[in-house]
């Protein structure tokens, strides 16, 4: 230290890197009210990292992509890596990116979607293939297997609910396994009432729902139900996916079931 | 009394260097070296100025504070007048850096555009200009060739013409001959000539002493960045008054009766010397020759049907 | 023969314009320019080719990722290796000497160096942008429509102006990162300092907002001391990543934008002015 002490030059750049810094000091401080409502607005974008979540992988180069802002192409890389994965049946290769991936970047439900179904109705065969395959198993290990990874995928996509509360395909999708995996039909129906409930509900959930509900012999609920959608939907020449007229129909045959008087029966357009 | 304007003594100086004094800090900071010590001289208009010294002697660290590239560590410079270290001084000047570099990207003749574009060289008449100046310097024929292919005579060429490009009253041309063969060297020697008989003032740095020797008015020696010497090169030379005659097969005798027949009018015979041909001549008379040669041949090979 | 008048020399936009032209043709003409240019239009249509991976309705979004991250990666490493070269690449083969003789300030020089190499980078975002918005449009044109089956859900679909405001906002910001390039090379003295240093510059830029977090959390005097002057000094380049402009490029992000774009440009002319004011002392 004894040169830059007795060098009036190191002096000199000294004093000239101080002025510099007063000046972009004072600079930045007089910017803050400029840039603090997009810093505000920028931040509110991204969801907190899951730090936990990724600090298995942070010796891989991922930490600086991710506190260097580039979350959302970190996750299309792993993305990618999780798909290379998934075409050489790699369970723990795939299962660990879609981890990662959720816990980088949770906003692109894609994400969320594609992954369960990778966990649930891809993983069960690659797991049954290294046991020995389905002929050389008992059925009982194939069923716990496929339940199993049911259970795991359900789990995968409740994860995504922290950050997309509203989203129905994410109930769609855990209705779907809870009914053809797990057998939990009431389970399915209560996750296809809440898909219908959602503004973004795709046509087909609530008939779903009411289907469901007649199948565990809730005809009444079914009813009250379809008496609720009915109205809501646009008419068949406008919309032929509403099926407003199938649920018309499907209305027609539950009075029937439940044997209601025509003064009961529901009559369309009439409040 | 009236300064006599057609003396250039008399005129104001167009450079000036007063008491320059220039010292670069080792690491470390506590020594410095010295690389220039306490200069001064002057250069008046339409004088060529010769700036002679050894590899190391500050020639070049005297240019560069003369055009304000650094900053004296005392004195100071002028530039017909105005300190070298204002931009506006440079208005007056061109000039022609030691082993010129310039970017290999442009072609010869984009580069003097470029310079007569920051010069302010008016759009009217440039492109003449400048076509005019490449035929001077004999690089017409390579002008819309990238000058990173050019050789080091051709870029020495091209930054001749870069430094004429704005015809400025002073040139400052640091080793304007360096890499260029006797056949260029004595062309740009031509040209300095010229740029004097319109009355420009050249300072120019060289190590070809002949070559000072044949174009300069005035030189200024230095060494260690000290003014060794300074004046008019026949003063310096001790070539005032003298003349040399070169006379063929005179006897012994004849010699002494020679000498007497001086004495008697007041003159001195002050050597008697074998007169050696300078090679650089003799190499150009040769070319010329040759050339000549050839061009007879082709006219004698070619010019027989009429 | 010069019609400058006599005098004292002004500041001259024309003679920046002369240097801004001669900056911009030397570093069009390099190789590192089209090469990059290359690198990121090949990452972009390279995206196009994602299209056999099932990514359903994002997968424009991946495009759009990865064309943003090509514009981000390769722009920034253009605009350093491009600026360092203008500026310390003149210094070092000495092509300075004879264009700083002529009647040209210091400051002059410097704000040409800055426009010429501005402009490269523009012309880059401009061409990468533009790729990447027709890629969008390719893309997005074989996708099959919306069911109207789920007529509400969202379809992702990245809006146009938004992609365009972005690619603005890099603009920008590589503006900044120019300048700020121009004020390391004024001191530095050689290329490959200016050039690792200007790495540093820009990883400190992007990382800002943990300083200006410890500043605000840190533990210790020291941190927060730190913190405080990192997060003052050094600009915040996340800021440009414009991560609210993922839903459109409505009104209110579009006064984002602007808040941004400013910040960026008074960023940009405070560093422009260090750099003139550092190579004004600058012996060369």
């Amino acid at each position: 230290m004894r040169w830059l002490v007795a060098d009036p030059q190191s002096w000199t750049a000294l004093a000239r890197a101080g002025v510099m810094a007063g000046v972009l000091a004072t600079a930045g401080l007089a910017l803050r009210p400029i840039e603090a409502p997009a810093w505000a607005a920028q931040i509110r974008q991204q969801p907190a990292l899951e730090w936990r979540s990724v600090e298995g992988a942070m010796g891989q180069g991922l930490s600086l992509g991710l506190l260097g802002g580039f979350r959302a192409l970190a996750a299309d890389l792993l993305w990618l890596r999780a798909n290379v994965s998934w075409e050489r049946n790699d369970l723990a290769g795939t299962a660990a990116a879609l981890q990662l991936v959720g816990a980088v970047d949770p906003r692109p439900v894609a994400f969320w979607l594609n992954g369960a179904r990778m966990i649930g109705y891809d993983m069960p065969y690659w797991r049954i293939e290294a046991l020995g395959g389905e002929a050389a198993l008992p059925a009982t290990v194939v069923g716990r297997v496929h339940e199993e990874q049911a259970r795991v995928a359900i789990a995968h996509l409740r994860k995504a609910f922290v950050h997309h509360p509203d989203d129905p395909l994410l109930h769609i999708e855990i209705a779907n396994f809870l009914l053809q995996k797990l057998g939990d039909l009431a389970g399915a129906t209560e996750h296809y009432r809440r898909a219908a409930q959602q503004p973004t509900a795709p046509f087909y959930a609530a008939r779903v729902h009411a289907e469901l509900l007649r199948r565990q012999g809730r005809d009444r609920a079914a009813y009250d139900w379809l008496l609720a959608v009915h109205p809501t939907l646009p008419p068949e020449r406008e919309n032929p996916y509403a099926m407003a007229d199938t649920v018309l129909a499907r209305i027609r045959e539950l009075e029937e079931k439940l044997a209601l008087a025509p003064a009961e029966r529901y009559q369309p357009g009439r409040k | 009394m009236a300064a006599n304007k057609t003396d250039p003594a008399q005129r104001p100086p167009a450079i000036e260097i007063r008491r320059l004094t220039k010292d670069y800090p080792l690491p470390g900071g506590r020594q410095r070296v010295r690389a220039v010590d306490d200069l001064s001289l002057r250069v008046h208009p339409g004088q060529v100025y010769g700036l002679l010294g050894p590899n190391g002697s500050g020639k070049s660290t005297t240019l560069k504070a003369l055009l304000g590239l650094l900053r004296p560590t005392l004195g100071d410079c002028l530039l017909a007048g105005v300190p070298g270290s204002d931009p506006a001084a440079h208005r007056a000047i061109g000039y022609l850096p030691e082993a010129p570099y310039f970017p290999r990207f442009l072609s010869g003749r984009e580069l003097l555009r470029f310079h007569a574009k920051l010069a302010g060289v008016p759009r009217a008449g440039r492109e003449e200009r400048i076509a005019a100046l490449l035929r001077r310097v004999g690089l017409a024929h390579a002008a819309d060739r990238r000058v990173g292919a050019y050789s080091k005579g051709m870029l020495q060429r091209v930054g001749l013409a870069q430094a004429l490009v704005a015809d400025p009253p002073i040139l400052i041309l640091d080793e304007p001959t360096a890499g260029v063969d006797p056949g260029g060297a004595a062309d740009i020697a031509a040209l300095i000539l010229e740029q004097k008989a319109r009355g420009r003032t050249v300072l120019l740095c060289s190590h070809l002493l002949t070559q000072i020797e044949e174009i300069c008015d005035r030189v200024a020696i230095l060494h260690r960045g000290r003014l060794l010497a300074e004046g008019a090169l026949d003063e310096l030379l001790g070539r005032c008054g003298r003349q040399s005659l070169v006379v063929e097969n005179l006897p012994p005798e004849e010699l002494a009766a020679f000498e007497d027949w001086l004495a008697e009018r007041g003159g001195r015979l002050h050597a008697v010397e074998r007169p050696a041909a300078r090679l650089d001549r003799f190499f150009l008379q040769t070319l010329e020759r040759a050339e000549r040669a050839t061009e007879a041949s082709a006219v004698g090979t070619g010019g027989g049907a009429r | 023969m010069s019609g400058e008048p006599t005098g004292a020399l002004r500041f001259s936009l024309r003679r920046v314009g002369v240097l801004a032209e001669h900056a911009f043709l030397e570093a069009v003409r390099q190789r590192v320019f089209q090469f990059t240019t290359l690198l990121a239009a090949v990452l972009v249509a390279g995206s196009l080719g994602l299209r056999e991976l099932d990514f359903g309705g994002a997968e424009l979004k991946f495009v759009a990722d990865f064309g943003q991250g090509a514009l981000v990666l390769f722009g920034s490493v253009l605009t350093i290796v491009t600026t360092v070269q203008l500026l310390g690449g003149e210094l070092e083969n000495r092509t300075v000497l004879p264009v700083l003789a002529r009647p040209v300030r210091r400051s002059e020089f410097i704000c040409g160096k800055f426009l010429g190499a501005w402009a490269v980078v523009l012309v880059f975002c401009a061409v990468v942008t533009a790729l990447l918005l027709a890629a969008l449009w390719l893309r997005a044109s074989t996708l099959p429509a919306p069911l109207p089956e789920a007529p509400n859900v969202r379809v992702a679909a990245l809006p146009y102006a938004g992609v365009l405001a972005g690619g603005v906002l890099q603009a920008v910001k590589f503006g900044l990162l120019t300048a700020m390039v121009l004020l390391i090379g004024s001191y530095a003295q050689s290329n490959l300092f200016a050039q690792a240093s200007s790495f540093l510059v820009l990883a400190v830029c992007h990382l800002q907002y943990l300083a200006r977090d410890a500043w605000q959390a840190g533990h210790g005097w020291l941190e927060r001391l730190g913190g405080g002057l990192i997060g003052l000094v050094f600009p915040n380049f996340q800021l440009f990543g414009g991560e609210y402009l993922t839903a459109g490029a409505d009104g209110a992000a579009l006064v984002l934008v602007g808040r941004v774009a400013l910040y960026g440009l008074v960023y940009t002319a405070v560093f422009l002015s260090l750099a003139v004011w550092s190579f004004r002392r600058r012996e060369i």
